[in-house]
């Protein structure tokens, strides 16, 4: 029981914890709320899927999915220039981004193969036993390679040249400037990293769930959970709230099956109350409004 | 000339904040700058450094709007219509107002970012090293979060971030703002050793006397005018500047 | 003497702007609409644009106009409904008594969501309102016995007998909230409201009291969305957990953002626009409806920033730098002050 709490507690956690870096830094640079953010996820998974099923071997595939992705979201990224001055504008431009995602999945579904439902091919096979719970490989692999890239991306953030210029400009977009941070060329990096990031949980994820064109809405749902728990713009903050969450979710799961299917609802209230006494999240007040 | 400003004028939608502004610094010269509060010192480093421009393309989202006429040129090149980050990689510096660490991060990370533009990590060890011997206290505090330094760290920090940058010419604001009197003498100290160090300096102060001790020429700023200019000695003789302008 | 104080309103204040005229036209022409046309299913497209007028614009109020970002906007409308359904399938209760409950109910839930608000900011703000629609469909899940779980409600009483009737009725009731609204928003409380969005601290520095005009702010637009909500709970006679949906939250800001914000009239035009072409797209593309919804809804949010009503008024009015008065837009000097008037609108 509690082995299972751990190992899909962990798992998600991962996933989560990756998730909201990407968004945290999307954020604190380009100040844009990205509701499409998950949609990169399922898309990167999507094209993934399509790749190897004509017939690609699966690392190209999952190179193929990863650089188209980035690719679309800074074609995206062009559309939100004219409305950069209003929010509400841009909110609502990157859910549509998310829709037209979504929907030109279900299109080429239908009018391919007509299947609505997906399993994404693993990239090994097999399982084993951890703690008594079935493990697959891919599992392990998943947790694997997220934690790397999840490693990675901090050792980025705190060590090179690069990694600081785009934390200087979380900061203060215009001090950024003044010491030669060009904050565009940054914002386009920044993209490029955060949806790259995202694109490769699709791929090495997604063979774990069943895929669903509509599922990133869940996803962007927990997501913002997750980083206005930890704190918009705290990568230490969304971390921990990846964790928490992950494990209140499976928590409930495990321990309260009839009650399962509120586990969204659990975690939503827990925010609620969260945000109530600590108006910016646990770790909140990192990044300031200028 | 090192930069050279023409007839600027800056309006702020329909305030004129700054007009018609002539203003010259040469080359080793430190410049200084001063008037009173809102005479409009921060804007013109800002339309000098380019920050004006950037703040432009912002505003022009949320209805408010600034125009900028007039010329400014570095190092005989026109600048006028350039991005700070541009302007910054010409090695013309800007130490913003009220010293705006990069908050968040180690005092060594806020100097690491000032030294974006250079790859070298030999020639950033010793610029390094340079700062640290202007500011031993900034050494002593490498790993701390710059957010929680006191004041005149901040502005040691400030002024260590710029000097990364390897500056032609470094336009400070109001580095003594809200100093204790002995902190404020050393961050004068360091000014002039930053000269020393053949690094022209424009210097935006409201403390007259120790600017005007400093300087080699000063322009008083009233207004959005320049009211007078001249050596310190000079401009300290006339009964009405010291009066009217410089409240001594 | 009356008949000559309409003639002479209608003569000074709608007939010069072009604008006034188009509403006072298609005012006119909507409530003549149903002597002309009789299919059900337009009549049925009718009314569902005058019930989600009113939910739009109330949207409008607390987001657009006081700048508290709602993004669970059908919480107010949701609740609304059930009030509505429960009252009248387990009590009996009529129409006439559930929706004006109901209303007060959705008022409630505004005060509820107002209260973070007086907290939290923003995206804080927004995500958090984001969450309770997804809170209480828990409840009503786990509720089933009252609320019939995901099943919803079904066997709600119709509010007219007949559709047209019920077509006047809602369009009697649009129109009112849109005058009501309006009226509002051009008193001095929506001056307030708006020196709230724009720099809440400098508003309660000059003493205003902020807490109140927020949960005023609130309330109003929760009892708008809420009689919204009765409205549609009387006139589909089913619901259910789908009217706390993510994706309806977001469309009374998509027709807001479509019409033009802080405008009241702007999400008005959104829905009147949006919703017969969302019709359309379902009978002639079926599935792939949604995707052409949103990539029109990019090209125009992209090209149009301020909304199709903004664009609306840039050629056809011009506003007197003087007085502050509407003109049509070929005149070159205004009807009231007789200032000169610039070629190019707001220059
Ligand atoms: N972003 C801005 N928008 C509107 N007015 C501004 C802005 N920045 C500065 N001002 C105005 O410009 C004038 C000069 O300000 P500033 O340059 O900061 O003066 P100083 O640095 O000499 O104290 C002030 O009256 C100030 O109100
Ligand atoms: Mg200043």
């Amino acid at each position: 029981m509690f082995a299972n709490i751990f190992v899909i507690g962990l798992l998600n956690g991962c996933v989560y914890a990756l998730l909201a870096a990407g968004f945290s830094l999307l954020f604190s640079v380009a100040r844009i709320v990205n509701l499409a953010y998950t949609a990169y996820w399922m898309i990167a998974a999507y094209i993934y899927l399509g790749m190897t099923l004509l017939g690609l071997p699966s690392w190209l595939a999952a190179a193929v999915s990863i650089i188209l992705t980035i690719a679309m979201s800074l074609v995206f990224q062009r559309l939100l220039d004219p409305v950069k001055g209003n929010p509400m504008s841009v909110m609502i431009l990157t859910l549509a981004i998310g829709v037209i995602l979504q929907k030109s999945v279900s299109f080429v579904q239908d009018s391919v193969q007509g299947v609505y439902f997906q399993i994404v091919p693993s990239l090994i096979k097999g399982s084993t036993h951890i703690l008594g719970v079935a493990v697959t490989y891919q599992y392990l692999l998943s947790l694997f390679v997220v934690l790397v890239i999840l490693a990675a991306l901090g050792m980025f953030l705190t060590k090179t040249r690069f990694g600081i210029a785009i934390r200087a400009t979380s900061q203060d977009k215009q001090v950024a400037g003044l010491v030669g941070i060009n904050e565009k060329a940054v914002a386009n990096i920044v993209t490029g990293i955060a949806v790259g990031v995202a694109a490769i949980a699709g791929v090495v994820v997604s063979p774990l769930y069943v895929l669903e064109p509509w599922m990133w809405l869940q996803h962007l749902l927990v997501l913002m959970a997750v980083v206005i728990f930890g704190g918009l713009g705290s990568l230490k903050g969304s971390m921990i709230a990846a964790f928490i969450i992950a494990f209140i979710e499976a928590g409930v799961v495990f321990l309260l099956p009839s009650v399962g299917f509120l586990r969204s609802a659990i975690v939503m209230f827990i925010m609620i109350v969260v945000l109530l006494v600590r108006p910016r999240g646990l770790f909140g007040a990192m990044v300031e409004e200028h | 000339m090192l930069l050279k400003v023409e007839n600027l004028s800056v309006y702020y939608d329909r305030a004129l904040i700054l007009d018609h502004i002539n203003l010259q610094v040469g080359h080793g010269e430190l410049v200084g700058l001063v008037g009173p509060n809102g005479a409009g010192k921060t804007t013109l480093l800002r339309a000098v450094s380019g920050m004006i421009n950037v703040e432009k393309k912002d505003l022009k989202f949320s209805g408010s709007m600034v125009r900028t006429l007039g010329k400014i040129s570095f190092q005989g090149e026109s600048i006028d219509s350039m991005l700070s980050y541009e302007i910054a990689r010409k090695g013309l510096i800007h130490c913003p107002e009220r010293h705006r660490p990069f908050a968040g991060m180690s005092v060594l990370d806020n100097l690491m970012a000032g030294a974006f533009l250079c790859r070298d990590k030999r020639e950033i060890k010793k610029r390094l090293d340079n700062v640290y011997s202007l500011f031993p206290r900034l050494k002593e505090r490498e790993k701390q979060t710059s957010g929680t330094l006191s004041g005149g760290e901040q502005q040691m920090l400030a002024i260590g971030r710029s000097l990364m940058l390897k500056p032609i010419l470094l336009c400070i604001d109001e580095p003594s703002l809200g100093l204790a009197p002995q902190v404020k003498r050393s961050v004068f100290e360091n000014i002039r050793e930053i000269q020393k160090q053949g690094i022209s300096i424009l210097l935006v102060e409201q403390d007259v006397r120790q600017s005007f001790a400093l300087s080699d020429r000063n322009y008083i700023l009233s207004s959005g005018r320049i009211a007078a200019e001249g050596s310190s000695a000079k401009l300290l003789e006339d009964e009405t500047i010291r009066t009217s302008y410089l409240g001594l | 003497m009356r008949i000559g104080n309409i003639t002479d309103y209608l003569k000074k204040e709608i007939f010069p702007v072009p604008t006034r005229v188009m509403a006072f036209v298609g005012l006119a022409a909507l409530v003549a609409f149903p002597l002309i046309m009789d299919q059900p299913h337009i009549l049925r497209l009718m009314i569902m644009i005058f019930i989600f007028s009113i939910f739009a614009a109330s949207w409008d109020l607390i987001s657009a106009y006081t700048g508290q970002v709602v993004l669970g906007h059908a919480l107010f409308f949701g609740v609304s409904a059930y009030t509505c359904a429960m009252l009248n399938t387990h009590f009996n209760m009529s129409p006439v008594m559930t929706i004006p409950i109901g209303a007060v109910v959705a008022v409630a839930a505004g005060l509820i969501a107002g209260f973070p608000a007086l907290r939290l900011k923003g995206i804080y703000l927004g995500l958090t309102t984001m969450a309770m629609p997804v809170v209480l469909v828990a409840v009503i899940e786990y509720m089933r016995s009252y609320t019939g779980g995901e099943q919803g409600i079904i066997g709600i009483e119709q509010l007219a007998t007949s559709r047209v009737h019920f077509y006047y009725i809602a369009l009697l009731l649009m129109v009112v909230s849109i005058a009501v609204l309006m009226k509002i928003t051009r008193s001095k409380i929506g001056l307030i409201f708006q020196a709230i969005r724009d720099d809440e601290i400098a508003a309660r520095a000059s003493g205003v009291n902020t807490t109140y005009y927020k949960l005023l702010s609130f309330s109003l637009s929760g009892l708008f969305a809420g009689l919204a909500g009765g409205l549609y709970a009387h006139f589909m006679r089913v619901i259910g957990p789908s009217v706390f949906e993510f994706s309806f939250s977001f469309e009374p800001i998509i027709w807001t953002i479509f019409g033009g914000g802080a405008s009241i009239v702007g999400p008005v035009i959104g829905v009147f626009i949006l919703l017969p072409v969302v019709e359309m797209l379902h009978v002639h593309l079926g599935d792939n409806a949604t995707l052409i919804y949103y990539l029109i809804l990019v090209i125009v949010v992209v090209f149009a920033p301020g909304g199709v009503l903004r664009l609306i008024n840039r050629y056809t009015e011009k506003v007197c730098p003087e007085c502050m008065t509407v003109n049509a837009f070929p005149r070159r000097q205004c009807r009231v002050c007789s200032a000169k008037l610039s070629a190019v609108n707001g220059e």
